[in-house]
């Protein structure tokens, strides 16, 4: 099955508008707390809880060992955070039957987006990480990649320059490596390359969607790690 | 067959470079200008006191001159120019040609050095017509450029189609006290492992000093320094990398490409460090891993890929990317210049090049 987009509604059904999206892949095995601005559920690819909370300046992605009311319990470890309030003009989702993206844009400011993913890699690393463009204030905030699988926190490797082949940017697998010991997570000889998001050559301050792909702004920021130089891509038809 | 040296001079830098130079045009201990036969530019060295400054240049245009007319003196007499000698022409007796000539390389010789031409076998006035190059030193653009702080030392590389020369620096320290508590203590910066001098336990290496690798290991990611048999203070001389050191690179990609690289640990501003494909004489610029990885602690490596620096187009060898020979881009960071000494040389990561003056956080790797 074929990932697909949703439009998802800034004001109101937000956290409705996701539930749909989610259902619509077969994404919720049990939808444990829903409120207007908070979704806790567990899912076929998740060995977790899952809380996605919404506000009118931001999108955060939570994962625990159980849940209490609107909140995880146990370890629970913040996938993403914000450092600068600004209010929230688009939020888009794409989601297929083993990941779920969501990225943000605002209209008042370029470098206050976020990015959430939480899903997979070719290797079957359970994974979830959040990205953030804010260059001079990432650091305050927390924005990882978590390989659930194995408890370790990892670090992208992509370009390090925007270029092109023909006017056209090129793609690789988006990749990762031990934020500790640098080792690159593997599929066999290969590198493991994350399911349903890319790596793209290029640089750009905007979201830029088309028909079938959605590309978030670059350059955008980890915690710890600093900026990730090219843009960050994902497919749907 | 590929060489690695530590070229004391300017001269044993032209040395090194042997069979690739095809004429030089000018040398003192300073400056050489030269071509090569790996493309149809024109280099210039500038050489001081072992840091390395590359130029290059296009075209030099000779300057022709007409009937230089010259007395002769038991058939030797010298021009005023420096002549091209391939290009030289012949001499004669009558202006114009109307006289008598000889035909260059049978009745005489020049030295295209000092300009001194013997054996003409003629007598009165003799009329001359050659080319020169007018400007030998100037109008050559910088490609990789030094700084004032310490050279450590000079690495040349000379390979079967490429060359490079890599200047690295470090700054020394001297008698820097420590304490020591348990027998380890920490180095204020992070030495060079492996040139990291003795350490003592009088100032000035007047009391009894450990040599390196036999009592003490020091890791040089850390400073942290073990194992050290002593007792109070501690003196530790060393060197440590700075960030200053640059390289040059003159080579060609698997396309036949003719490129130039140069770069520096420095932020480049001030300074030119530039990357350019001398084929099509444009501006181009490095594709490099944008982060750390390793695998089974193996540094991960590939082809270093090029674009163009206006329109960002990969630079392609038919439908694959062209890659350069003699470079790999590899996802390491060392902050030092390090090599072997046989095969292998990383160059000291951050560097930069002046066209974008952006940070390039990971290691070039030279490999021959």
């Amino acid at each position: 099955m074929a990932a697909s987009y949703s439009s998802i509604n800034v004001f109101d059904t937000t956290i409705a508008d996701i539930v749909t999206a989610l259902t619509a892949k077969s994404l919720i095995t049990v939808n444990c707390y829903q409120s207007t601005t908070v979704l806790i559920f567990t899912s076929p690819i998740s060995s977790k809880y899952i809380r996605i909370g919404v506000s009118p300046s931001g999108i955060e992605l939570k994962y625990g060992d159980g849940y209490s009311g609107s909140n995880l319990t146990g370890t629970v470890v913040s996938i993403n955070g914000w450092y600068v309030t600004r209010p929230i003009s688009g939020i888009h989702m794409v989601c297929d039957t083993n990941f779920f993206c969501i990225l943000t844009e605002t209209t008042s400011f370029s470098a206050a987006g976020q990015l959430i993913y939480y899903g997979i890699t070719d290797n079957n690393k359970e994974i979830a990480f959040g990205m953030y463009p804010d260059g001079s204030g990432y650091s305050y905030c927390t924005n990882v990649c978590k390989n659930i699988t194995d408890n370790t926190t990892m670090y992208p490797v992509v370009w390090d320059t925007s270029f092109n082949d023909g006017g056209k940017p090129m793609t690789q697998g988006l990749i990762w490596r031990d934020a500790s010991s640098g080792q690159l997570l593997k599929n066999g000889a290969n590198p493991a390359a994350t399911i349903g998001v890319k790596n793209v050559s290029i640089r750009n301050n905007y979201i830029m969607k088309g028909e079938n792909y959605i590309i978030f702004q670059s350059p955008v920021y980890m915690t710890s790690f600093g900026m990730i130089p090219t843009a960050i891509k994902v497919d749907f038809s | 067959m590929a060489t690695y040296s530590n070229p004391a001079s300017l001269a044993d830098i032209i040395s090194s470079l042997g069979v690739f130079v095809s004429t030089i045009y000018y040398q003192n201990t300073t400056d050489v200008v030269f071509s090569t036969t790996l493309n149809d530019k024109y280099f210039r060295i500038n050489y001081s006191t072992g840091k390395v400054r590359m130029y290059f240049k296009e075209t030099m245009t000779p300057t022709q001159i007409t009937n230089e007319s010259r007395t002769i003196s038991s058939g030797t007499f010298t021009l005023v120019n420096k002549p091209i000698v391939p290009n030289s022409d012949d001499f004669y007796s009558g202006s114009g040609k109307t006289g008598t000539h000889w035909v260059r390389d049978v009745n005489y010789t020049i030295n295209n050095t000092t300009g001194v031409v013997t054996n003409i076998n003629m007598s009165g006035t003799v009329y001359c017509d050659y080319q020169y190059l007018a400007s030998l030193t100037t109008d050559f653009k910088v490609f990789t450029d030094y700084t004032s702080d310490t050279l450590y030392k000079t690495h040349m590389i000379v390979a079967a189609d490429w060359f490079a020369i890599i200047c690295e620096y470090a700054t020394s320290v001297a008698n820097e006290a420590k304490t020591i508590s348990g027998g380890t203590f920490t180095l204020t910066n992070k030495p060079i492992k492996r040139e990291t001098d003795d350490f003592w336990s009088g100032s000035g290496k007047t009391g009894t000093h450990w040599v390196r690798g036999v009592n003490y290991t020091i890791n040089n990611t850390t400073g942290v320094v073990t194992n050290i048999n002593m007792s109070g203070t501690v003196y530790a001389n060393y060197i440590y990398p700075t960030a200053a050191s640059n390289f040059g690179y003159v080579g060609n990609c698997d396309s036949g490409r003719d490129i130039i690289l140069g770069g520096n640990g420095y932020s480049s501003i001030g300074t030119v460090h530039r990357c350019r494909d001398l084929t099509n004489n444009v501006e181009i610029e490095p594709v490099l891993f944008g982060g750390i990885a390793y695998d089974s602690n193996y540094v991960l490596t590939e082809t270093l890929i090029l674009k163009n620096k206006s329109s960002s187009q990969i630079l392609k060898n038919g439908s694959d990317l062209d890659g350069v020979i003699g470079i790999k881009s590899c996802s390491h960071a060392t902050t030092e210049v390090y090599t072997d000494g046989s095969s292998y040389l990383f160059f000291q990561a951050p560097w930069y090049l002046s066209s974008d003056g952006l940070a390039k956080t990971t290691n070039l790797l030279f490999q021959w």
